[in-house]
């Protein structure tokens, strides 16, 4: 039998899906510390090197002692970054940040005056039609507020694909929120895996798709409530100001998944087969799998190989 | 030729472990012992079926007058259409 070898270099970019994500990201430079302080521990990019440097943040030891949202992080602490998320169970992390989110933020008493529900009223047609969340941000004028559309275009080449999916990683380097720095962490996560896919040209797939900044002169205030700032273990939260001044911005990343599905790498597991089946289960695993993966002859015919004369 | 996930329509699971055996018998994939890893590592002794035909896992109760000690690493050979020599 023919042994398949499977790896992340090695993923069919023809079963690349992209799933329009919409963000709101601050436009504004936050603080270097605060860029550090979110740093994936394991893994980040340097946003100040043109995302050319990834590095392990050594220095971040202790996300839960400086972040103040830590029940969001602990949602994902059962998470297994090592794997790509499928998307179902990337919208359920994403729908329970906004939830746990909103739930923090009801003891705050400014954050109770801010109405989160009407909120996701008035946006609940684009939630279901695209991965949504919200924040608040400070201070952006008018003419930070730049919205990112997507589309399918044919780049008639591997190279400017590749270029552009470079330009979505910087797009995703926006997002500074805290809020959105999980989100950004597993969409950065993708892209990576994507330019490193990128060294072998002949895999990359000539159409993608592509964000475009553009103005977004549609954007509604979300609130006329004022939210106090406040610390917590030298973190400045976000701020709301009075209406008419404060707007959002949209970002519309893509997260990339593979759909073609083979067997995380493993070890003391077991494999059977018999006449019909070929049967894979358990072993060593990155995420301590439990499915039952079956080896799927598909077009391939034993009888070619065996033809008697 | 390709890998593809079962379901699992019964939502039952089992714990996921290593070092088991699996032996394929009339459509039925018998998983056995193994090691599981939680905070430390332990020994298992239990027998799971996964029906390749229905896609749903089952504990079967086992009548036994010798209990199977904990194992793992071990092998499991399919003897004919009777036995399972373990």
């Amino acid at each position: 039998m023919k042994r398949t070898h499977h790896n992340s270099n090695s993923m069919d970019l023809g079963a690349m899906q992209t799933i329009k994500t919409k963000y709101n990201f601050n436009t504004t430079k936050s603080p270097t510390i605060q860029k550090s302080m979110y740093r994936n521990p394991n893994k980040s990019i340097n946003l100040n090197n043109n995302d050319k440097n990834i590095f392990r943040n050594s220095h971040v030891t202790n996300l839960s002692t400086i972040n103040p949202f830590n029940s969001l992080y602990e949602i994902y602490n059962e998470s297994n970054y090592e794997r790509p998320l499928a998307f179902d169970e990337f919208k359920e992390k994403i729908s329970q940040m906004i939830t746990q989110y909103k739930l923090d933020s009801a003891d705050n008493k400014g954050l109770q005056k801010l109405n989160l529900e009407n909120l996701s009223v008035e946006e609940k047609l684009k939630i279901k039609e695209t991965l949504n969340a919200y924040t608040k941000f400070k201070n952006q004028s008018k003419d930070a507020e730049i919205r990112v559309n997507m589309e399918d275009r044919d780049y008639q080449n591997p190279y400017d694909s590749a270029l552009i999916i470079k330009k979505n990683k910087e797009i995703s380097g926006q997002i500074t929120f805290d809020f959105y720095d999980r989100t950004r962490q597993i969409y950065n996560k993708e892209i990576d895996k994507i330019n490193e896919i990128t060294y072998n040209q002949e895999h990359m797939p000539k159409k993608i798709r592509v964000t475009n900044l553009v103005g977004n002169k549609n954007i509604s205030p979300i609130s006329d409530q004022t939210i106090t700032t406040k610390k917590k273990e030298s973190l400045i939260l976000p701020s709301i100001i009075p209406v008419g001044k404060n707007k959002f911005s949209e970002l519309y990343g893509s997260y990339v998944y593979c759909t073609k599905n083979f067997p995380e790498s493993r070890e003391q597991f077991t494999l059977t087969y018999d006449l019909f089946d070929v049967v894979m289960f358990g072993g060593m695993s990155s995420n301590k799998s439990t499915t039952v993966w079956t080896l799927d002859p598909g077009m391939y015919n034993l009888f070619d190989k065996f033809i008697i004369l | 030729m390709e890998w593809k996930k079962l379901p699992n329509d019964n939502n039952i699971s089992v714990s996921s472990r290593f070092g088991h055996t699996g032996v394929l018998y009339q459509k039925k994939l018998l998983i056995f012992g193994g090691k599981i890893k939680l905070n430390n590592i332990y020994f298992m002794a239990d027998l799971e079926i996964y029906n390749l035909e229905d896609k749903h896992w089952s504990t079967p109760i086992v009548y036994s007058k010798n209990t199977l000690k904990l194992r793992s690493n071990h092998i499991a050979e399919l003897i004919g259409n009777s036995s399972i020599l373990l």
